[in-house]
């Protein structure tokens, strides 16, 4: 029997897939709303977001990220898609002060704390710039363009810092260099 | 093997992959993507996708706002409906599942041994009280043509030698329809699979709208039901492709084998 609540949604185990939107419909909604313009787009994002989900679910390895990344991973391709299709990007569009902004609690802190933990640290490590960057792009989701704005550096620099900081993470989480051992630790 | 192909390829892989992950790609760009994605098969393809998951989380305030009731509640509907269709797969046609992977986890498959019962203990039941294909869903394709306006388009075969043919019915209003084929050649999904692609009045030509993936899983007319990944209002033309496992966001429209017009004589 599978442990992984994704694993038994893919068996097509209802109780589980109740289980799943009420333990990863916060998260998606959050984001949704974050790249959403408006709460109609929010609420079919979040729809999109599932039915992809439920398709997506038995690929889910435990072994390589928690089931949080993985239903991160799946909606933020969501959004993008969706906000390509749409002709736009997903800027961040605060939605109207009236929507429902009530802290329910933390996402399944226990499965989260060590891999989140793990990357903030090392986003802390980056450049600032790379930093900035980063967080622009995927957290606000600003495009480039605005980001060189933004910072007032060129678009090229712009990529450069965005692929170095994450080709810097991905070493770092897959234990394959030392702290500041290369590009030069700020 | 990727020990095959110049380092310098797998380098502009990893940079594609983790522009997508940071900004997103262009259709050229995704296009690079696929082709590289192809010859380096052992590259992980959603690795910097994870990491920017998992960049999101760590910015993030690690708090959700609750999901709103009635929007939960449509995501429940919605699961219902998307688990109740494996029945569908059991008539010989693979749901179009837009975005679907190949099944790989031992439970999807002890599903599919399953499934693959019920199919047999289903089949001659079947057989003694329908034609081929699968009743149901003709059932509703003649339902969905008795709604007003609805689309009906037949397929033209791009390929002089093909055998390819069938039509497409759809209804704007409804956001539903229906594929009838026949004549596709059977695809080992773990190779390659069809994608129908919604052209759309409103829509860039260059990205039209996702309409699902699917399989043709044996000889004979089949009907596939319509899943269009947004809406669609003012549909011109389908045209269905062949592409890797899973679908594509956009294709490069390389093997295009059934495309149809809408004209406007079609709409009921």
């Amino acid at each position: 029997v599978a442990n992984s609540l994704l694993l038994r949604v893919a068996t097509g185990d209802t109780v589980a897939v109740e289980q799943c939107i009420e333990r990863f419909g916060g998260l998606a909604w959050s984001l949704a709303r974050r790249f959403s313009a408006n709460p109609s787009d929010a609420d079919d994002a979040v729809q999109e977001i599932f039915i992809e989900l439920w398709r997506s679910a038995s690929r889910y390895d435990e072994a390589i990220g928690s089931e949080a990344t993985f239903v991160t991973m799946i909606a933020r391709r969501c959004l993008v898609n969706r906000f390509r299709q749409q002709r736009r990007r997903p800027e961040t569009t605060e939605l109207p002060a009236d929507l429902p902004a009530v802290v329910t609690g933390q996402l399944d802190p226990v499965e989260q704390a060590d891999e989140v933990a793990r990357i903030a640290e090392e986003m802390r490590r980056l450049r600032p710039e790379q930093q900035a960057v980063l967080k622009m792009s995927i957290y606000d989701g600003l495009s480039h363009d605005a980001i060189a704005k933004s910072m007032g550096i060129p678009l090229g620099t712009v990529k450069t810092h965005a692929r170095r900081g994450l080709f810097r993470i991905r070493e770092a989480m897959s234990g394959a260099i030392q702290d500041g051992a290369k590009e030069g630790t700020p | 093997m990727s020990h095959d192909r110049p380092a310098s390829h797998q380098d502009r892989l990893l940079e594609l992959m983790a522009d997508r992950a940071a900004f997103g790609l262009s259709a050229a760009e995704q296009d690079e993507l696929q082709k590289l994605s192809a010859q380096f098969p052992d590259v992980d393809s959603e690795e910097f996708e994870r990491l920017a998951a998992a960049i999101d989380l760590s910015l993030g305030p690690g708090v959700a706002v609750p999901l709103p009731a009635a929007l939960r509640a449509q995501v429940s509907e919605e699961a219902r409906r998307f688990f109740s269709e494996p029945a569908e797969q059991l008539l010989g046609v693979s749901v179009a599942r837009r975005g679907a992977s190949p099944p790989r986890s031992r439970a999807w498959l002890a599903w599919c041994a399953a499934a693959a019962c019920l199919l047999l203990a289903l089949a001659g039941w079947w057989r003694a009280l329908s034609p081929p294909g699968s009743p149901d869903l003709a059932q509703a394709r003649q339902a969905l043509l008795a709604e007003p306006r609805v689309v009906k388009t037949p397929l033209k075969k791009t390929d002089p030698n093909s055998s390819a043919q069938g039509d497409i019915a759809w209804s704007d209003t409804a956001q539903r329809g229906f594929m009838r084929l026949s004549g596709l050649p059977m695809n080992d999904p773990r190779r390659e699979q069809y994608q129908l692609w919604i052209f759309d009045k409103n829509q860039d030509p260059r990205y039209p709208i996702d309409g699902g993936v699917f399989d043709i899983a044996r000889a004979g007319e089949v009907i596939v039901p319509i899943r269009a990944a947004i809406r669609v209002s003012d549909t011109t033309m389908f045209a269905i492709t062949v592409e890797r496992p899973g679908g594509v966001v956009v294709s490069s429209r390389e093997r295009i084998v059934l495309l149809g017009e809408v004209p406007n004589a079609m709409v009921n």
